[in-house]
């Protein structure tokens, strides 16, 4: 029970870090990037900047509903099942990826619904596309993951981390870890770190909430982010294998940031890509049929060894 | 393609550069040269009054109609400036009193933090143009 709660504890304590870090570096480095100085309230407070926006936020509203405190529960149940590292995961499931997937997707749709809630005329149609842009980005992470599952035969994020030891996945699934993370990059610009997401704010109906539901949707949002990053590096890029004579867990950390920042950097190169349209058009020409044949070749690949022999590897 | 490289340059090599803005009340830059803000009457150095005569070709010329020019003659016969007076709410600082000013007696100041509370403020006096404060450059 101890060794539960000491667990929980490092697992809060390792997020919060991370917002607080992520934040403040978020801010500071896309204000760089566009010449800016940073906010006013970052050059007076300097580095106590997230804390001064939370207390901020939470000084105009405290009041938040039944949807919005599901999203709080649920943009932490999803660390229960992820392993951070090898040693901090809550229950270590034989199914683990198959379980964060399905809080991540909930997660995702409920905060699409969160921000359904309205009383104006032409909601429907808006949000509709709100929820065609969210499925038509998980369908090709889905695939990349299901590609990843046949060549690893396993729906366990540890032991799928385990069969990395030789070489990471992303030397047998370079394509997989493109559409990965292009779909990830766009998920980031739906979703908006550091600006207004398109999610919670759209052009008739959507609605930016205040005080606590605000800080509530950015930290949601934070989490998916978070989850989609620690996935990558556990699906891909080895997850806390050592890396010469560099730990584990030095090395999750570095390629967490490493990921962060060039999320911000590709953010920035790309603009704004407002139009709904442009990132369906995006999404279907290329991302889902890339994914799908991604997704075809892997499967023709072990079809083709396992069931008639034809690779002799 | 060829766009997003351009663009990853521009990105990066804005990370090591100075940023363009400031905060405003804490830190200001000083404002360019030539800027053109509240009007100023000159005062003759010798005498320390004002050059207008009070001839009226700035309110004539004014495309607004924002400058009011009273004169009064003095018992010598002089044609002397009563009261000038501008609305700011109306001016569009285009500088045609400056140059149309056969005295050279209006020049434009450097002073431009004009925002207050109440519409009647905004109706400035001789007394407020010969201030020396308006003329300093000062910074933003």
């Amino acid at each position: 029970m101890l060794l539960i709660l000491k667990k929980i504890f490092y697992i809060l304590l390792l997020l919060a870090v991370n917002l607080y870090i992520c934040d403040y570096a978020g801010n500071k480095i896309t204000a760089r990037m566009e010449l800016r100085r940073g906010y006013r309230i970052t050059r007076l407070a300097s580095s106590g900047f997230p804390v001064v926006r939370f207390i901020k936020d939470l000084s105009s509203g405290n009041k938040i509903n039944i949807w919005t405190f599901y999203i709080f529960i649920f943009s932490f149940l999803m660390w229960s099942v992820v392993p951070i590292t090898a040693g901090l995961v809550l229950i270590d499931e034989e199914y683990s990826l198959f379980i964060a997937v399905v809080f991540y997707i909930t997660l995702l749709i409920m905060l699409v619904l969160n921000s359904s809630r309205s009383n104006y005329t032409g909601v429907f149609s808006e949000n509709c596309k709100k929820l065609l842009m969210v499925f038509s980005f998980i369908a090709p992470v889905l695939l990349s993951i299901l590609s990843i599952i046949l060549l690893n035969k396993t729906l366990s994020l540890k032991e799928i981390v385990n069969y990395q030891h030789n070489y990471w996945n992303v030397v047998l699934q370079p394509l997989g870890f493109i559409i990965f993370f292009i779909s990830m990059f766009f998920q980031l610009k739906l979703l908006g770190i550091i600006k207004k997401s398109y999610v919670s704010t759209g052009v008739y109906g959507g609605k930016e909430g205040k005080g606590l539901e605000k800080i509530i949707e950015r930290l949601s949002i934070y989490m998916i982010i978070f989850f989609l990053i620690i996935i990558l590096n556990v699906l891909y890029l080895g997850g806390w294998q050592n890396f010469y004579i560099i730990r584990g867990e030095i090395m999750v950390a570095f390629k967490f940031y490493l990921i962060f920042v060039i999320l911000l950097f590709m953010d920035k190169i790309t603009g704004r890509i407002d139009n709904y349209k442009l990132m369906v058009r995006i999404n279907w020409k290329f991302l889902i049929p890339a994914s799908v044949v991604n997704f075809l070749i892997t499967l023709g690949f072990f079809v083709a060894r396992d069931v008639y022999n034809l690779v002799l590897f | 393609m060829l766009r997003f490289i351009k663009n990853f340059f521009i990105v990066l090599g804005n990370l090591f550069r100075k940023p363009r803005t400031v905060v405003y009340p804490k830190e200001r830059i000083i404002i360019p040269e030539s800027s053109r803000g509240v009007l100023h009457l000159k005062l003759d150095p010798d005498t320390m009054e004002v050059i207008c005569s009070g001839c009226g070709l700035c309110s004539i010329i004014c495309p607004q109609n924002c400058i009011e020019v009273k004169k009064r003659v003095e018992e010598n016969g002089k044609e002397v400036l009563d009261d000038f007076s501008l609305d700011l709410s109306k001016c569009i600082f285009c500088g045609n009193c400056v140059e149309f000013c056969e005295m050279n007696a209006i020049t434009m100041s450097y002073q431009y933090q004009l925002a207050g509370p109440k519409k009647e403020n905004l109706i400035l006096g001789k007394s407020d143009l010969i201030k020396p404060s308006g003329k300093i450059r000062d910074f933003w």
